[in-house]
């Protein structure tokens, strides 16, 4: 078996994990990070996008409502190229409780939460589409932070310092002796090939599947996954984060995020990471409460509907209720706790605080080790935010235009271009669709991908010149992975659009018929598809 | 806002797509004083422009080259069994279906009165109509249809030569080295692909296939191609383009007739994704055939309310730009097409409507929202089957299974209980309901025509 040797173990491609990766790179370690998929696979890319001011939890859970708002500050300077500077309303509509604003209030200022009361008057100047019942409004710095973009500028940063990253790369065991981790065993999931690698300490980053990378060292970890449900809604409906005042709750928020709104979510426990399909009562409950912040927001086209689990630590495992356990992050001692040294997991929590969970891990990972080496993740800017700009929706128009003679337009709903496509084949070496969706945002707008997927699945077979069979596999699985979000939403326009698709794919391209007889790819495929050479691209 | 009265027509179909514009030709012809009025151009620029009558369902024995291997392994011959017994079969399985309640002559007369209007306006269709034809598709499978434009006729998998695809760097909906590399697998052919430049426009901008078709209608520009490809050329190969060989609608073929002369050998063109050249020439011929026959056309305004009494349709309403104009006749026929098309509407809660007349939508195999669509892609999804259910006439039926109105006559994707992606019957069923609506709109006007 092939040996790797590195100080730190980093499981989980997420943002915590690439957080930790980061951190720890940045003082000094020799660091890997391993994920079984691609970055931001589980949670982190199938969350809303809310960049929380804090104010969400300011009455049930103040300990995050500060730890939100601190990290808010930092990463709008440290990471301002994944955010768009949205800021936040928290409205009181006819079916909430008026009460509850005035302690929001007094929970925003306890809490070091900037907040301030406007008129109805600005509210509906700034967003016209809000509901005119509404009572009350607040504004708070909320934001809206692409969690693809902020991952893959954590990867590129944390490369810079030295790290490694090895994606689609699965844990098979955590190797312990006489109570210490030692390494770990690892199969590259490309090519089945096993490697060994020996470390100093391991760190669980694993989101939802943390509890099965637990177990592997011996250590009980129990995770709630709660299940959370989002429908992507066509264009921009607000431009402003829109909160409902009142206790957190299924269906009350709306996120302005690139060039869709996502209302979230609901709060389902589940049993496995795996497995959670959307459900019906789910999809009406959060057309109906979309209502009461938006009128007529039934009407309004859906895109597609999507599912993430959020995973919970839990104490007490007997609790059934996921909104009622904490949002904060947890960092279990799985020496003081398990007898187990060299391993700590790092769990729940939530996109705005990986930069403090991985500060806070690494911290007590140099404890542990006994070296002194201060963190700086909060000091210096990720890579494209250096100049310290937001984000701004209308940056990749602006970006095409500017180009618009010399080519072409492959997703013509996200603006991508054929010469960042053909950059992000030829980096990526993948026909893997989805990675090249993950990266570009390529098949993310109305069509979900009936105009530029088989063009981007034919530009992958031309440029990389695997065998054709593979091509289309991966153009008919790209195809059945985006029918799982589609298939719950579809009436009106979006269903309209699926019949559309269908015409192309079923009539017009017959892609039943095309062969996809060979199965696993050849050595030389393999071969091409060198870790070395995955680097996630930029994406702009 | 004012309303205008226009004097009566005998028939007015609503929707101009394949369905409306062949129900129009047909009370044309029989002599009827007929109007079609369509709010936009229907969804006929999507069509491959070939006749699909029954692809794959129900076809003995389903022998698709692409299922049973390479083409030159099978026994001779290879051509699927009939499409008159395939037909006759899927009547006795599925009585709902509308090739149920059409005829088979009607059927026929439907589709030869589709193939002579077409060639009228330069437009030849070939095939049996009869048997399927197996053509390639844009990404390289084959697909079975029973009638297809003559310029795509030379890409048939059942003829002897390979294959030299023809793309262009400009283009970027047509990809001739993957298409080359699956109908290599898919035809048992030798197959390759090579890209060329289009002289004079830009490289990598934005150029769709209707633009690049206009290109094609100028002489100079098909020699220029024609001498880039004689250079690749090897002995014995047809030549298969995208189907952006002119857009011109006077003699439509013309562009590939000389492509074909230049080269010396077969060419052929592959439909792409919408907007479809071959579709929308069709479209243009269809629309001449109409007018030629003496019928009026009325495209960009939507129909937005009728007017009915207790057994009949007595007028509709039209909005155009400047009023609501009030227009009767004496027989209606809807073929305003299906949810995709926009006759029929879905929302949110799960509730179908068909807006302008209230009729009922068929929902077979689906209780609920839930079951429109099955969680697999690809599957046959009850949606794709709604519409409106019918008599044998044609004629829509209320809550009660009765005629919800005794001169109101439906056909195209409005109608429930076919599914042309899965069975391939795309352009056979909109013709042969055309027609028949159009045959049973006119025998309701009785004397008067």
């Amino acid at each position: 078996m092939q040996q790797f040797e590195t100080e730190i173990l980093v499981i989980g491609g997420g943002s915590t994990g690439c957080g930790v990766a980061r951190d720890a790179a940045m003082r000094g370690f020799h660091t890997l990070l391993i994920d079984k998929g691609d970055l931001s696979y589980g949670t982190t890319g199938r969350y809303h996008g809310l960049l929380h001011s804090g104010g969400r939890y300011v009455i049930k859970d103040s300990q995050s409502a500060r730890e939100c708002i601190a990290e808010n500050r930092i990463l709008r300077r440290i990471s301002p190229d994944a955010i768009e500077d949205t800021s936040g309303f928290f409205v009181v509509t006819p079916a909430d409780d008026p009460a509850y604003s005035d302690k929001f209030y007094r929970g925003c200022l306890d809490c070091g939460i900037p907040v301030a009361e406007i008129t109805l008057r600005e509210m509906l100047q700034r967003e016209p589409r809000l509901n005119p019942a509404i009572s009350r409004a607040f504004e708070v710095p909320d934001g809206a932070i692409d969690s693809f973009k902020a991952v893959s500028a954590l990867v590129r940063s944390a490369r810079q310092h030295g790290a490694e990253v090895w994606l689609y790369y699965r844990l098979v065991n955590l190797h312990l002796s006489q109570g210490s981790l030692q390494g770990a065993t690892v199969e590259n999931l490309r090519s089945g090939e096993k490697i060994y690698i020996s470390c100093d300490f391991v760190i669980n980053a694993a989101g939802a599947w943390c509890g099965q990378v637990a177990a592997m060292a011996k250590c009980p970890v129990t995770i709630a996954m709660g299940k959370g449900t989002m429908i992507a809604m066509n264009h921009r409906l607000v431009n402003t984060v829109i909160n409902r005042c009142k206790l957190p709750d299924d269906g009350d928020i709306l996120v302005p995020i690139r060039t869709v709104s996502v209302i979230g979510t609901t709060d389902y426990r589940v049993p496995d990471p795996d497995h959670y399909p959307i459900e019906r009562w789910e999809i009406e409950l959060l057309m109906k409460e979309g209502e009461h912040l938006v009128p007529g927001f039934k009407q309004s086209r859906a895109l597609r509907a999507w599912a993430g689990v959020r995973p919970l630590y839990q104490t007490e495992p007997t609790l059934t209720d996921t909104r009622d356990i904490t949002r904060s992050y947890v960092l279990l001692d799985h020496e003081t706790r398990d007898g187990v040294r060299n391993f700590l997991t790092i769990t729940s929590g939530k996109f705005t605080t990986y930069r403090l969970m991985a500060q806070v891990t690494v911290d007590k990972m140099c404890q542990k080790l006994k070296i002194e080496r201060p963190c700086t993740t909060h000091l210096e800017a990720l890579p494209d935010s250096e100049d310290h700009h937001y984000y701004h929706v209308s940056h990749r128009l602006g970006e095409f235009e500017a180009a618009a003679q010399d080519d072409a337009l492959i997703c013509e709903c996200e603006f991508v271009t054929a010469t960042k496509l053909e950059t992000a084949i030829h980096r990526l070496r993948t026909t893997n669709l989805d990675d090249l969706r993950r990266s570009l945002r390529l098949a993310m707008g109305p069509c979900q991908g009936g105009f530029c997927i088989f063009r981007a699945a034919a530009r992958t077979h031309e440029s990389l010149g695997f065998d054709v069979s593979r091509t289309n596999q991966a153009l008919v699985q790209f195809l059945e992975e985006r029918w799982k979000g589609v298939h719950p939403i579809l009436w009106g326009d979006q269903l309209k659009q699926a019949r559309l698709d269908d015409w192309i794919y079923q009539n017009v391209f017959n892609v039943s018929a095309l062969p996809q007889d060979e199965g696993s790819p050849s050595s030389a495929e393999r071969a091409n598809q060198s870790l070395a050479e995955w680097m996630p691209v930029e994406i702009s | 806002m004012t309303s205008s009265r226009f004097p009566g027509y005998d028939i007015i179909v609503i929707g101009a797509g394949v369905a409306g514009l062949m129900a129009g030709i047909t009370a044309t012809n029989l002599g009827a004083r007929t109007l079609v009025v369509a709010k936009g151009v229907g969804s006929t620029a999507l069509t491959t422009g070939a006749i699909d009558i029954l692809g794959t369902q129900n076809i003995p024995p389903t022998r698709s080259p692409a299922q049973a291997g390479p083409i030159s392994m099978l026994p001779s011959p290879i051509r699927p069994a009939s499409l008159s017994a395939a037909l006759q079969q899927l009547r006795q399985s599925q009585p709902h279906h509308p090739y149920a309640i059409i005829s088979q002559e009607n059927l026929q007369a439907g589709i030869e009165l589709f193939r002579h209007t077409c060639a009228q306006a330069g437009l030849h269709y070939t095939g049996i109509a009869d048997e399927n034809l197996w053509l390639p598709t844009a990404l390289g499978a084959v697909r079975p249809t029973a009638l297809a434009p003559a310029a795509q006729q030379a890409g048939v998998v059942d003829r002897p030569e390979p294959y030299l695809i023809v793309g262009f760097h400009q283009l970027k909906d047509f990809y001739p080295l993957y298409l080359a590399d699956n109908l290599n697998r898919t035809s048992g052919h030798p197959a390759r692909g090579i890209y060329l430049e289009i002289p004079r426009i830009a490289a990598r901008a934005d150029w769709f296939t209707l633009y690049l078709a206009q290109l094609f209608d100028d002489p100079a520009l098909r020699y220029t191609v024609a001498q880039q490809i004689r250079s690749h050329l090897l002995p014995g190969e047809r030549v298969g383009f995208p189907a952006v060989l002119g857009q011109q609608t006077s003699q439509p073929e013309i562009p590939w007739l000389d492509l074909q002369h230049l080269l010396g050998v077969p060419v052929f063109e592959i439909p792409t994704v919408p907007p479809s050249v071959p579709g929308w020439r069709m479209f243009e011929a269809l629309k001449a055939g109409f007018r030629a026959a003496g019928g009026q056309l009325l495209i960009g305004s939507q129909v937005v309310e009728s007017s009915v009494d207790k057994q009949k349709v007595l007028a509709i309403k039209v909005q155009t730009a400047a009023r609501l104009l009030t227009l009767e006749a004496g027989a209606f026929i809807l073929a305003a097409g299906g949810l995709y098309g926009g006759g029929l509407l879905s929302y949110w809660d799960g509730k179908l409507e068909e807006p302008l007349f209230g009729l009922p939508v068929a929902t077979p195999g689906a209780a609920q929202i839930t079951d429109w669509h099955r969680p697999t892609y690809g599957a046959a999804h009850p949606a794709q089957e709604f519409g409106l259910a019918t008599n044998a006439q044609l004629q829509p039926l209320d809550a009660n299974q009765e005629p919800a109105f005794e001169n109101l006559f439906a056909a195209g994707a409005m109608l429930a209980h076919w599914n042309p992606w899965h069975e391939k019957s795309g352009d056979g069923v909109t013709i042969a309901t055309g027609y028949q609506a159009a045959l049973s709109a006119t025998h309701c006007l009785g004397d008067r025509v």
